[in-house]
């Protein structure tokens, strides 16, 4: 099975939380040994707390995010803990931390000492806003930072405040742009044998994925304002209220052909053949009462229904899916994006894999994530060559913590 | 001189608006070589705008200009044959084809992967599709819009500030968020393949739906759940935090339910008033249950407090707190501005237009626009006569006969 690209690469994995273990996973299903830094004394915020009676191991959080890797417990804060670290940064060929911003600086793993121990290493760092700057010690959550980089202020509902994007936007998405970073940064370096620091500011990707925005300012002076589901250009598009509790359907209508068409697949009613509605500009004008028209007709079936008739017509419709409906859903069902693997201590269960399908890798090796320093032993006894007393003595030390 | 990390990599690109495109900006800012292929009235990018003084031009569209900039662009017209054999002939020495044609255009004008493969066996084809190529949706229509929606992001949206969830319905990402998270997902799992190509040898073809590329995002509320949380829908629940916060003069972004050190924290921040004692708030859980009393007795402080007089705070205590920036904001944020984040791109029909730059930066293979989006069928001479062999005169007849 040709399906281990990355086979041989291996990354030191200091990152945490949400952006970095995302990035990293896809490595690790890719075929690289990813090792996870982790710590009693510091243990991944999205893991249950012992100390508070909940295992480590059976939370959503952690296990939603951090398949195909490898836990070690390292307590950094000691310098033998960090020694322990550079050995294994020694023999690595990636370093990837989003620790707040000094801390690496503070156990000594910085980018110049990881330089020093391995000159070819590739380091990345992400965090709110960056290494530099005079604003680098900013601290959030991705859904905090975006505020920073632009987004919510021009998403909201029409004459309604700034909204915040939902699904715990932009960490995921941050972390596939910290995968695409890590494989084009191993490009380069398997070409030339450089390695790089990549210092990724999670609210200027952000920033880049709002460019029509920006250039509404610089280039007119003008700031986009929420438009709730419209679009300025296209009509109708919203979301309109079904069947059913709370359920919803997207309509997304492209051009006058597309509105005729539509108008038919909803029976030809008479409020649609008005003619005002026959272009584009007198559907952005008469919006409101194309609206309350679709809605008449949408209100009065299930939103799939609505998503198969339309679809028939040739125009884009979709539903509006809640937690239950989209682990439903036929597309995301047949496309295998949710995956069984059995977890070591929580059994068999669903967890989310990668998109899309690679015809030469049609099934990727996705490992089920890893329990708290489940790997402690294949590390130092394995990987550094330590015997088994050593590593008793260093647990019991709470070095290896 | 600084090194590029992808000069090696030599793309064509036939797609459309953001997803595609997006795709290759990102491996052409990173030094990869794109030739753009547009259909002969153009990538209807070109007609998004914004335009500068509000005059629509084909060649002054900003959505088209950021996203085709580093690339050289042609003209083929894809619906004829000999446009399609241009094409085959491009993709003998390439080493990534995107394409975003649907699943029953490739079948009808034969530009299956197994066409290209071929000719080709190390070429890596990626397809991009609203919901992939198989599967019972794979004929649907979609567009970043219904996918944002149909992935789930949209009924969390806004979170936790949906009070009245029937006139509230599940809304959109302003912007394109899901066409640019496509680019990335893509980008990355074209990398993929180029490493795979080096493993073991071979091309292949990557099939991509936007709408798992956006569900690849929900993870946490899927996994949160298939590992025993019971699901509670963030919509019209008076309880809950969200991103976005009322202060004095607009918005701000704390968050006080979470981790007890950034509650300790943001207590501390607001004075310590007395009525933080209460068990009512005591851990995250207890927060989380009485939000609600948490920001009707946080609103007080909050709405006295300026967005930077809050971030100033939040960073002195190192809890989050950042200000709901508008679009001037973050062009005037001295953050962005010290690491040179704002780039001035100059095209020959705009001029210099400031724009966003970099993602992240890299020491040693920095991000770079080494040419401005090009101008329509600009290339044409270059690369279909020198680097194909065709000559002037033929060029010429394919334009005049449509194919070009």
């Amino acid at each position: 099975m040709k399906n281990k690209p990355l086979e041989g690469i291996r990354i030191a994995d200091f990152g945490w939380v949400y952006a970095v273990p995302h990035g990293t996973a896809w490595l690790g299903s890719l075929g690289a040994e990813i090792i996870r830094f982790e710590s009693m004394t510091r243990l991944d915020l999205i893991r249950g707390n012992p100390a508070l009676g909940v295992s480590p191991n059976a939370g959503g959080g952690f296990n939603g995010v951090n398949l195909s890797k490898k836990s070690i417990t390292v307590n950094l804060g000691n310098p033998r803990g960090a020694e322990l670290a550079k050995e294994i940064i020694k023999v690595s060929d990636v370093v990837t931390e989003n620790f707040a911003f000094g801390v690496m600086e503070k156990f000594g793993l910085g980018w110049d000492v990881v330089q020093q121990i391995k000159p070819d290493a590739i380091m990345l760092r992400g965090s709110p806003l960056g290494q530099t700057g005079p604003e680098r010690e900013a601290t959030g959550w991705g859904p905090n930072t975006q505020a920073y980089a632009g987004l919510p202020y021009i998403t909201g509902y029409e004459g309604g405040p700034p909204g915040g994007l939902g699904g715990i936007w932009p960490d995921y998405m941050i972390g596939v742009t910290m995968a695409f970073h890590l494989l084009t940064a191993l490009h380069y370096r398997a070409n030339t044998g450089k390695g790089q620091l990549i210092d990724l500011a999670m609210a200027e990707t952000v920033t880049t994925m709002i460019p029509e925005a920006v250039l509404e300012f610089t280039m007119n002076g003008r700031q986009a304002k929420r438009m709730g589901n419209r679009h300025p250009g296209k009509a109708p598009r919203g979301v309109y209220r079904c069947s059913g509790p709370d359920k919803w359907v997207a309509i997304e209508v492209n051009s006058d052909d597309e509105w005729r068409r539509m108008r038919s697949a909803m029976g030809d009613p008479d409020w649609a053949r008005d003619s005002r509605f026959d272009d584009v500009l007198g559907r952005l004008e008469n919006h409101d009462e194309i609206d309350a028209g679709i809605t008449s007709w949408t209100r009065e079936r299930h939103n799939e229904t609505v998503m198969a008739i339309l679809q028939d017509a040739g125009i884009a419709a979709a539903p509006c899916p809640d937690l239950p409906d989209l682990m439903a859903d036929p597309q995301i069902q047949h496309r295998g994006l949710l995956v069984e693997l059995d977890h070591a201590e929580m059994g068999p269960r669903t967890h989310v894999g990668l998109p899309g399908k690679f015809s030469a890798m049609p099934e990727l090796e996705h490992r089920p994530t890893p329990l708290l320093g489940e790997h402690n032993e294949e590390i130092f006894c394995g990987l550094l060559g330590m015997s088994r007393d050593d590593v008793e003595r260093l647990v019991e030390e709470k070095i290896i913590y | 001189m600084t090194d590029t990390a992808l000069s090696d990599l030599k793309i064509l690109e036939c797609a459309t608006e953001v997803g595609g495109p997006f795709t290759t900006k990102l491996l052409a800012d990173m030094g990869a070589d794109v030739i753009k292929v547009e259909p002969p009235g153009g990538d209807h990018s070109r007609r998004h705008g914004p335009f500068p003084n509000d005059e629509p031009h084909l060649e002054r569209s900003g959505q088209f200009l950021y996203l085709n900039a580093n690339k050289r662009g042609i003209t083929l017209n894809l619906e004829s044959q000999h446009g399609r054999s241009i094409l085959e002939e491009l993709a003998r020495s390439a080493d990534v084809l995107v394409l975003d044609l649907s699943r029953k255009q490739l079948e009808e004008w034969n530009l299956g992967y197994e066409r290209f493969r071929a000719v080709n066996d190390q070429l890596i084809v990626l397809c991009l599709t609203p919901y992939g190529l198989t599967g019972p949706y794979r004929d649907y229509k979609g567009s970043d819009f219904t996918a944002f929606h149909h992935g789930g992001i949209g009924y969390e949206t806004p979170y936790n500030q949906v009070s009245d969830p029937e006139n509230q319905p599940p809304l959109v990402g302003a912007g394109h968020q899901v066409g640019y998270l496509v680019g990335w997902t893509a980008a990355t799992m074209v990398m993929a393949a180029v490493h795979h190509r080096r493993t073991y040898g071979e091309g292949q073809l990557i099939d991509l739906g936007t709408l798992e590329a956006t569900t690849n995002t929900m993870r946490m509320t899927i996994s949160l759940n298939t590992f025993g949380a019971p699901y509670v829908s963030s919509r019209g629940t008076a309880g809950g935090w969200g991103w976005v916060t009322p202060c004095k003069d607009g918005y701000t972004s704390v968050f006080p339910i979470g981790f007890q050190h950034w509650w300790v924290a943001f207590v501390r921040m607001m004075d310590n008033p007395e009525w933080t004692d209460s068990e009512l708030f005591n851990t995250p859980e207890a927060r989380r249950e009485n939000a609600d009393a948490l920001r009707h007795l946080c609103d007080e402080w909050l709405m006295s407090h300026t967005k930077e007089e809050i971030y100033e705070l939040a960073l002195r205590e190192g809890i989050p707190g950042f200000p709901v920036n508008a679009i001037e904001d973050v062009l005037h944020s001295e953050q962005y501005n010290s690491r040179d984040f704002w780039v001035d791109v100059d095209h020959p029909m705009t001029g210099p237009v400031r724009q966003p730059g970099a993602p992240a930066i890299y020491s040693g293979t920095p991000w770079s626009i080494r040419r401005p989006a090009p101008l329509l069928g600009e290339h044409n001479v270059e690369v279909i006569c020198d680097q194909l062999g065709h000559t002037r005169r033929e060029l010429r007849a394919l334009m005049q006969s449509g194919t070009v």
